[in-house]
């Protein structure tokens, strides 16, 4: 019973469902219904629907509108069908809407679609039905174009399908003699064939790449082809032709972008021999993938040597050595077994390429060692540029090694005329805080290099800082006979003429003082110049009472800028000439507003330039002019990083916290807490003092890590000694010249024997002693340490 | 940048005075107003081997290696300019007919 009942439920149900769908198709086979319908169908663009409806509706009567109506319904269908890229769907489907409604509308979007499908010889068919005014269209234009182009490429299908009064087949013999003469060189020919062609002719995009290709002047060449429109189907054959006329560089950029066929046809085009063709293609195919990798360039040098040169190969090959040091082997198996040298350098490059500082330093120095042991001039001069390119690197920022100033000092034994490096070495002891040095280094140099402008200059900056002013002033005249307008120079004498009239005033002469500064203006070459020892004359007839002294040292605050610089001047000119910074404060009212970045760049030059030179009162000063420095802040923002470091560099030497926690706030908002800007915004807010919150350690931290990602040796110190001052960086832990770096000892460690061990452990407790306090030792011993054996009392 | 021997023209033991030549010639073929580019090329390319010191600093520590693009516009550089076959034009001409697409009304 119950399995009756279901079976008769279920049989209801679906006679309800056909009732539903006939109900409907009655409906919709009922007239006004379906027409609604249709219509309904049509205007929400529903056209499959549409279609079915109004097929429906001409089975029952051939209205006009609804045959109207279906070809709509069509043709909306067809471009449904093409915007999905079933291009030849919507052909096919308009030819079933031609037949059916004997309608043609949209023929020209028919034709394209042809043409998208690449069905040529039916586009070349239908030709003739098309609409006389749709190749006028410009996508009739473009189409017609299109058949002109195939034609040309050769198309005998297409050409026997076209009718032969049509333009595309009376034209096409004088469009191939075209390409024929273009082709032979016969540019006579070229130009009577071309004539043939009318100005509308479908093939006039191909007169206008051939008048382009054969023109003689590269420029109005490539002007011509530009004219072949990009949407035109000779473009292509016009760029391809064009690229004859690019330079090297732009021609290898096209031809790597093009591939296969194309790119072999371009080559064929440019005129190469079969051989460079073969070498090029190798080449360009290197690129296809990306960047080729050292050992796939490596591997092309080695198969290509004949074409490019034994010798162009060889330096090639050297330069890829250190990214694939594999390929030593086949290099001296082409080109003959490497000196023992070669070895090493190849090492030491791949060591710096890796940035492995170890090995750096030791395979340089096997170079070296390799290089000076055969005695030959040339190999001793390259181990002297050896040397000098391995301290160079060591000493580029942060503490330089403690074997730097050997090195380049035995270098320069090597190689005596490399300027470069004499002052290299002055530089470094100057680092070094060896002043000895320093002078004699510089005093070898000038008596080699006499006439040298770098070099007398650094010698007058020298001799200046040590106040040797003589020697200083002595220095930059002889620049001054070389170099007559060298500004530099001239801020020598005149500097060396304020400290000398500073000593003078010093010593109770002031009378003097105002003649020597008198005789120092007629080395003055600007206003500024000028100003500045205007000013200092006034100064040092201040304490005098004299009226006029508060005149002379406003014109030549005005005279020299009456900017923050010159503020700076007169602040620490006075206290040189004894007059206290509180008393010329009131002067500093007539400095002028605001200069930008100009004029904080300027003021921390000079801040720099007196710090250098140990002139006293610079911090103070600095002091006094924190208001308006602070005003002129806003100007870093037009300052660029290094700037803005030195900066931070010279608040931090003053030091000056408040502002170097300003500065380098600012910097670290504007280049997201660089390394060093962290540390010096932290050492400013924590007034140089180790900080006490737990965020400024955690940024410090992080600084330092940061730091030593990027390899920044130079900050890493910088927080190293911060941390933990007085020990010094970690890269001389000892913190004293001529002691060994930590990672020197660990080696030395290393490598010692058991006895050898033995014995230092033994020498050190002998040193130290029994008297673990550490002893009294005799006061004579000042600073050595260790202390000298038998001085203990 | 490209092996300055080689955009010299000058063979690796030629001394000062013949790289010096070289130079100026190249800088006549190609000066600064007319190939602001090539200039700077063949400037920096004299630089790099003007005396002994620099050569051998190149020789010692040159590692930047060789631009296939600059070697191949090197090789592009010294070809001859030739009018392609009427066959080559035709085939060409099919090739970028593949990829070409006529644009839609």
């Amino acid at each position: 019973m119950r399995s009756f009942f279901r079976s008769l439920a279920e049989k209801m149900s679906k006679g309800k469902a056909k009732a539903g769908r006939s109900g409907a198709a009655q409906q919709k086979e009922g007239g006004p219904g379906l027409e609604q319908h249709a219509a309904a169908a049509l205007a929400g663009r529903r056209w499959r629907e549409a279609i079915e409806d109004y097929k429906q509706l001409l089975k029952q009567e051939a209205r006009p509108q609804w045959r109207e109506a279906l070809a709509a319904a069509y043709l909306g269908r067809c471009g449904e069908l093409a915007g999905k890229g079933m291009v030849k769907e919507a052909a096919a489907l308009w030819e079933n809407m031609a037949a059916v409604c004997a309608d043609r509308r949209g023929y020209g979007h028919y034709l394209g679609w042809l043409a998208r499908a690449r069905n040529w010889e039916r586009v070349g068919s239908a030709y003739r039905d098309a609409p006389p005014d749709y190749w006028e269209t410009p996508a009739g234009r473009n189409l017609l174009t299109a058949l002109a182009a195939h034609l040309v490429a050769g198309n005998p299908a297409l050409e026997q399908v076209l009718p032969q009064e049509s333009a595309l087949r009376r034209q096409l013999p004088a469009a191939q003699a075209a390409v024929d003469a273009y082709c032979r060189g016969d540019d006579d020919a070229l130009a009577a064939t071309l004539r043939e062609l009318p100005f509308r002719s479908p093939y006039r995009d191909l007169r206008t790449l051939l008048q382009g290709a054969s023109a003689q002047e590269p420029q109005a060449a490539a002007a011509q082809l530009r004219k072949v429109p990009a949407s035109s189907a000779f473009a292509p054959l016009a760029e391809l032709l064009g690229l004859p006329l690019l330079r090297p560089e732009q021609l290898t950029a096209r031809l790597t972008a093009l591939r296969g066929e194309e790119r072999a046809l371009a080559m064929g085009l440019l005129g190469l021999e079969t051989a460079q063709r073969r070498l090029l293609g190798d080449l360009l195919a290197l690129k296809d993938h990306g960047a080729p990798s050292a050992k796939e360039f490596y591997s092309f040098l080695m198969n290509h040597v004949t074409e490019l040169g034994a010798a162009s190969v060889q330096r090639m090959a050297r330069a890829l050595l250190p990214h694939y040091p594999s390929g030593l082997r086949a290099y001296e198996k082409r080109f003959g077994r490497v000196p023992s040298y070669e070895r090493h350098r190849v090492a030491a490059l791949r060591a710096e390429l890796e940035h492995d500082d170890e090995q750096i330093v030791a395979e340089w120095r096997l170079c070296i060692k390799e290089l000076l042991a055969s005695g030959d001039k040339q190999e001793r001069l390259m181990a002297a540029l050896t040397m000098r390119r391995y301290v160079h690197r060591q000493t580029d920022g942060g503490t330089p090694p403690h074997h730097s100033i050997p090195d380049l000092a035995h270098a320069l034994e090597l190689d005596p005329d490399d300027r470069a490096a004499w002052l290299e070495l002055a530089e470094l002891s100057h680092r070094a805080g060896d002043k000895t040095r320093h002078g004699q280094v510089l005093e070898q140099a000038l008596k080699r290099f006499p006439d040298d402008a770098e070099v007398l200059m650094t010698a007058a900056n020298a001799a200046a800082r040590r106040r040797a002013y003589k020697k200083a002033t002595d220095y930059a005249r002889r620049l001054l006979a070389l170099d007559p307008i060298n500004r530099a120079a001239r801020q020598v004498l005149l500097d060396s003429a304020l400290a000398h009239a500073a000593k003078q005033v010093a010593g109770g002469k002031a009378h003097l003082a105002h003649k020597t500064l008198a005789a120092a203006t007629a080395d003055a070459r600007d206003d500024n110049q000028r100003g500045q020892l205007e000013m200092a004359d006034g100064l040092v007839a201040l304490p005098s009472g004299d009226g006029k002294a508060r005149e002379s040292i406003e014109t030549g605050l005005r005279r020299s800028g009456a900017d923050l610089r010159a503020g700076l001047r007169l602040l620490v000119e006075g206290t040189r000439f004894g007059v206290n910074q509180r008393q010329l404060t009131p002067l500093l009212a007539a400095l002028a507003p605001g200069g930008g970045r100009a004029e904080l760049m300027g003021l921390f030059e000079l801040v720099r330039h007196y710090r250098n030179n140990g002139l006293k009162g610079v911090a103070d000063a600095v002091a006094v002019l924190e208001p308006r420095i602070g005003e002129r802040l806003q100007a870093l923002a037009e300052l660029e990083l290094a700037q803005v470091q030195f900066i931070c560099e010279e608040l931090a030497a003053l030091p000056h916290h408040p502002l170097l926690f300003q500065v380098a706030n600012r910097a670290n908002r504007r280049w997201h807490d660089r390394p060093r800007f962290v540390y010096y915004e932290v050492l400013g807010k924590n007034k140089g003092r180790l900080p006490k919150r737990g965020t400024d350690l955690a940024r410090l931290k992080q600084a330092e890590r940061r730091a030593a990602d990027e390899g920044d040796r130079e900050t890493l110190d910088l927080i190293a000694e911060y941390r933990l001052p007085g020990i010094g960086s970690m890269r001389n832990p000892f913190g004293m010249p001529g002691m060994p770096e930590l990672r020197e000892v660990q080696r030395m460690i290393e490598q010692m024997s058991p006895a050898e061990m033995e014995e230092a452990i033994r020498q050190m407790a002998e040193m130290i002693g029994n008297d673990l306090g550490m002893g009294d030792f005799d006061d004579d011993d000042g600073d050595d340490w260790p202390p000298r054996r038998g001085r203990r009392r | 940048m490209s092996d300055p021997f080689a955009l010299l023209g000058v063979d690796e033991t030629a001394d000062d005075e013949a790289i010096k030549r070289a130079y100026l010639q190249r800088v006549r073929e190609h000066p600064p107003e007319r190939a602001p580019e090539q200039f700077q090329a063949i400037r920096s390319a004299y630089e790099h081997i003007r005396d002994q010191r620099e050569r051998l600093t190149y020789f010692l520590f040159h590692t930047e290696p060789p631009d296939p693009a600059v070697l191949a516009a090197t090789l592009l550089g010294a070809r001859r300019a030739a009018r392609p076959s009427a066959e080559g034009v035709r085939r060409a001409l099919r090739a970028g007919l593949e990829r070409f697409e006529v644009a839609d009304e």
